[in-house]
């Protein structure tokens, strides 16, 4: 203890470690040692330790009761009530931690540059993200929150797209800017343009994963649609037999024809077989089989009126009863038509009525108003 | 009912002509339906109890309205447009013109059964022959004794359901037994089997009664009578109306199995068969009025055909029955015969006859 007691002494923090360096024996010492001359002088000192003797010839010696100090329970006090100051003390190992630096984050100003930190697709680190991230359960997540970022295996192990951030894909854009050609201006001013010069449509879609794969079976999944226009030289047989080879893949409100492909392994697998399937499609379409002339009318998309049943009742009945005029029949032949080829609803039942009541002469009698809208039964 | 003696009530009902008397409900003018005219739309008029007895209406009409008819002991049916339209068809029918073929549509309780008995009624009335169906459904979907036909090969006879029918069929033209049906004779011989044949020019009677006879040949009488009835309905000898209910079925699917345990298909019953021939063009002088029933899904082709839709109730016709329960006292609560009651009504009911019967019966 004495050996602190050097030209640094009066630096050092007089509380807790230096209790004892205030009390009254260590003050004496301290006199004593400073050797600039004793603040008693010889006669004092040689009457206080040969003179002032007891009947017994011991000196007297000073009894100190108080300590000059606080004691711990009191010094606790004023320290939780904050009437003292609390001591600051470095750690230890405190030039071990001085000697590694501070996260690159921290120094990181908000406007810098990121695609410049962050130029590729690399692991997630911890030190170089300025972002306050955290990842990983708990079981009561409003108790405690989840990990830090710090450490944090998790965050590594998922991808992360620090590397495809707006300010990255414009980068890459405008790189790519000079290998590219301007859009059509023509398919602008006339999107009709676009289904005529481009008549194939292809949809194919990509999957994102959070998890350890990145992969997903439905990527490989192939769209194709044409419109049935879009074929130049097909005439009416050529059309009809491409709707009879397509099945149900044809859509007759948009004339369209749509092929899913999904039966190889990769896109471009199935891409392929789709194109092959278009192919196929439109040369056989446009052959005159020899079995074709077999053909019956139960072969047809649609029950044509003309060759039908009713057409020979309505030729039949025209003999039987006069009033019955060319232009209703032709009227009824047109609703039949509608009502037999669509599926049945009332409005269609209603115009059937009303044509088939023209045929026969017989007239509604009792003008209804139209159906309360309420919900079907 | 009959109380007082005739000419009393007369005097009665005459004193009340004269007071500006607030009738109960909306009475149409007349009780014979062929009376009756768009004036008469959202009134009631009466079917005769008698009548509705010959005409085995508890068998017809739905069950709920013939509890009814058998509680109130009167039949009062509201006139509605669907039947006015049918009434319009029947007066259509001539001679030189083939059957028309009427089909009632609409949704769940707008009244197509209805509707049909009460065209049954007004063929009573005017005496017409009545071929009334019941329910094509029960043909299919309701499994008696079945029996290969010894007509045609393949086909299957449904011996109960004919005698049923066959039954039906002499009920409910009682009134033309001994008159119209028993004039008109048989066109050709009928050889049933070795020993029972109806030989040329005997009444029609005698097919309907060998048929109830032995039941075993009831499917090929009731395809005779069948064929009877357009011959002679062409020749303009007698009007006929062939009611079916549930008619789509005639083109639907059957319960019944074959020998090798498939559904049978309803080209091979005899009886569908012999029904759809109504749907021909080679006879006159006939309405054919069905039933598009919601419960089967079909495709029939017999076009062309009239589609008569049957709607829900507008306000005015729901009053009016409402008014006619709260006069028979079947309407229980106070709340039911309110104004403000008839107003929850409506829209409980949601304007569907079915249901807003259902309602006035419970409350």
């Amino acid at each position: 203890m004495i050996s602190t007691l050097r030209a640094g002494s009066s630096l050092l923090p007089v509380a807790g470690l230096g209790r004892r360096l205030n009390s009254t024996l260590a003050s004496r010492m301290k006199r004593a040692a400073a050797a600039s001359g004793s603040y008693e002088s010889e006669e004092d000192q040689r009457h206080r330790l040969e003179e002032q003797v007891d009947e017994y010839g011991e000196q007297f010696r000073e009894l100190f009761i108080n300590p000059k100090r606080k004691l711990a329970a009191q010094l606790q006090l004023e320290r939780m009530t904050g009437r003292t100051e609390r001591e600051k003390y470095s750690r230890a190992d405190i030039h071990d931690r001085l000697a590694v630096r501070r996260p690159r984050s921290e120094e990181m100003p908000v406007d810098q540059d990121w695609p410049s930190v962050w130029p590729a697709a690399a692991t997630y680190k911890s030190s170089v993200v300025p972002l306050p991230i955290r990842m990983g359960t708990r079981k009561k997540p409003e108790k405690r929150a989840p990990f830090k970022k710090v450490g944090n295996l998790e965050l590594l192990k998922i991808p992360n797209f620090l590397h495809l951030t707006p300010e990255h894909i414009k980068r890459h854009c405008e790189a790519m800017k000079k290998f590219t050609t301007p859009f059509p201006p023509e398919l602008i001013q006339n999107p009709s343009l676009a289904e005529s010069e481009f008549p194939v449509t292809v949809r194919y879609s990509d999957y994102l994963h959070q998890g350890t794969s990145l992969r997903d079976p439905r990527a490989r999944v192939n769209t194709i649609e044409v419109k049935l226009d879009s074929f130049p030289d097909f005439d009416e047989h050529a059309k009809d037999k491409f709707r009879h080879l397509v099945g149900s893949r044809f859509n007759e409100e948009t004339n369209t024809l749509t092929i899913v492909t999904d039966r190889c392994y990769t896109r471009k697998q199935n891409r392929e077989y789709a194109d092959f399937l278009l192919t196929a499609l439109y040369y056989e379409a446009l052959k005159v089989e020899s079995w074709e002339e077999l053909k019956a009318r139960n072969d047809n998309l649609k029950v044509e009126f003309a060759g039908s049943k009713v057409e020979k009742r309505i030729a039949e009945l025209a003999k039987k009863a006069e009033d019955v005029s060319p232009s209703a029949v032709k009227e009824f032949a047109e609703t039949w038509y509608e009502y037999r080829n669509q599926p049945e609803t009332p409005e269609l039942t209603r115009s059937y009525e009303d044509s088939v009541r023209k045929l026969l002469g017989i007239s509604r009698l009792v003008e209804t108003e139209k159906p309360k809208p309420a919900s079907s039964e | 009912m009959a109380l007082l003696p005739k000419s009393s009530v007369k005097t009665l009902f005459s004193a009340t002509k004269t007071l500006t008397a607030i009738r109960p409900y909306n009475k149409a003018a007349s009780d014979d339906p062929s009376q009756l005219a768009r004036a008469d739309l959202g009134k009631l008029y009466h079917i005769p109890v008698d009548a509705a007895k010959n005409l085995n209406f508890n068998k017809i009409l739905p069950s709920k309205y013939a509890k009814q008819l058998n509680t109130l002991d009167e039949c009062a049916i509201l006139c509605r447009p669907q039947f006015l339209e049918v009434l319009h068809c029947f007066q259509a029918v001539r001679p030189t013109f083939p059957g028309i073929r009427v089909v009632l549509w609409g949704r769940f309780g707008t009244g197509k059964t209805l509707t049909l008995a009460q065209a049954v009624h007004y063929a009573y009335t005017q005496n017409w022959v009545i071929l009334n169906v019941r329910d094509v459904m029960d043909w299919t979907r309701v499994v008696k004794d079945v029996q290969m036909s010894t007509y045609r090969t393949g086909r299957i006879d449904l011996p109960e359901h004919s005698v049923n029918f066959l039954n039906h069929f002499k009920q409910q033209n009682q009134h033309l037994w001994k008159t119209i049906l028993t004039d008109l004779k048989t066109t050709k011989d009928y050889v049933w089997t070795k020993t029972e044949k109806t030989p040329i020019d005997k009444p029609l009677t005698d097919i309907v009664d060998m048929g109830l006879a032995s039941p075993f040949l009831a499917n090929d009488c009731v395809g005779a009578l069948c064929r009877e009835l357009r011959l002679h309905a062409s020749s303009g000898a007698l009007k006929l109306l062939v009611a079916m209910d549930a008619g789509n079925s005639l083109y639907g699917r059957t319960v019944i199995r074959k020998a090798d345990r498939t559904f049978a298909t309803t080209d091979e019953l005899s009886l569908v068969q012999q029904f759809r021939k109504f749907f021909r063009d080679d006879w006159t002088n006939g309405l054919v009025l069905t039933i598009a029933d919601k419960r089967e899904i079909s495709d029939a082709h017999i076009d062309p055909f009239i589609p008569i839709e049957t709607q829900l109730y507008t306000e005015a016709e729901a009053k009016a029955l409402h008014d006619y329960y709260k006069d028979k006292q079947w309407l229980v609560t106070d709340e039911a015969r309110s104004e403000a009651g008839l107003k929850q009504l409506y829209y409980l009911a949601a304007f569907n006859p079915h249901h807003f019967e259902r309602l006035c019966a419970f409350n």
